[in-house]
């Protein structure tokens, strides 16, 4: 059973999470905070120096606003965001269930550990030839 | 009276969702580009990317079907591991090879 004073520090820790949550959200909604490059590689700085250059050249409005450079999709990074949502949607549904943290199995860890090295290895491939 | 626990995994469950929703929509409309998701770095069509796409997928439905089954994730198979490592290894491998090629 909780006491008053326990019960109110975990209402402002649960308003808390529940408004930040809640305002980054709605930033990313309105588009405060920007998901336009989520899933692009970023491009060489020449290549954007360049593309720069010829938008603005060919629309010179473009030369007073931000031009965003994007380069092509990449894999590793669509295949990361797929399987943190799908680990992190289940164990919290796991966790509604139980009424308490359950364990994450070696597994698991280990799927979210090739993820995480096959997008860390890719950058740093990325890197090392750029 | 609702818990403030409960009100917390609502809430976080409705923001996943919510997040996830507004991801896919983008994708969908173009303003998260997916353009070029299959072309390799010498910007031709790749079949270890489609592959790495395909096992993703196929592991991830696998993984779900098998939680929501057992309601638990300690029953999930060691040969996902074994299919993940495979194809990411060639994704890997085929990418560094392109990249050493065209530098």
């Amino acid at each position: 059973m909780h006491t008053g004073p326990a019960l109110a520090v975990e209402w402002v820790v649960v308003a808390f999470i529940a408004l930040l949550a809640l305002i980054i959200l709605y930033k990313i909604f309105n588009g405060t905070i920007p998901l336009t490059g989520l899933l692009n590689e970023p491009v060489g700085a020449d290549t954007a120096v360049a593309t720069a250059a010829a938008a603005s050249a060919a629309n010179p409005p473009a030369q007073a606003a931000v031009v965003t450079i994007q380069g092509k999709a990449s894999l590793s990074r669509l295949q990361l965001l797929l399987f943190t949502f799908v680990i992190a949607g289940l164990y919290l549904t796991l966790c509604l269930e139980a009424g308490s943290m359950v364990d994450i199995p070696n597994q698991v860890l280990g799927l979210l550990g090739i993820s995480s090295g096959s997008y860390a290895v890719s950058k740093g491939i990325q890197m090392s030839n750029s | 009276m609702v818990s403030p626990s409960a009100l917390l995994g609502d809430v976080l469950s409705i923001w996943l969702a919510a997040l996830l929703a507004i991801i896919a929509y983008r994708c969908l409309t173009g303003r998260i580009s997916i353009a070029g998701l299959f072309q390799g770095a010498d910007g031709r069509f790749s079949p270890g990317r489609v592959q790495l796409l395909a096992s993703t997928l196929g592991v991830l439905g696998t993984f779900v079907l098998t939680v929501l089954d057992k309601h638990s994730m300690s029953d999930v198979p060691d040969s996902l591991l074994v299919v993940m490592l495979a194809s990411h290894g060639a994704y890997l491998a085929g990418k560094h090879l392109a990249r050493n090629r065209f530098t």
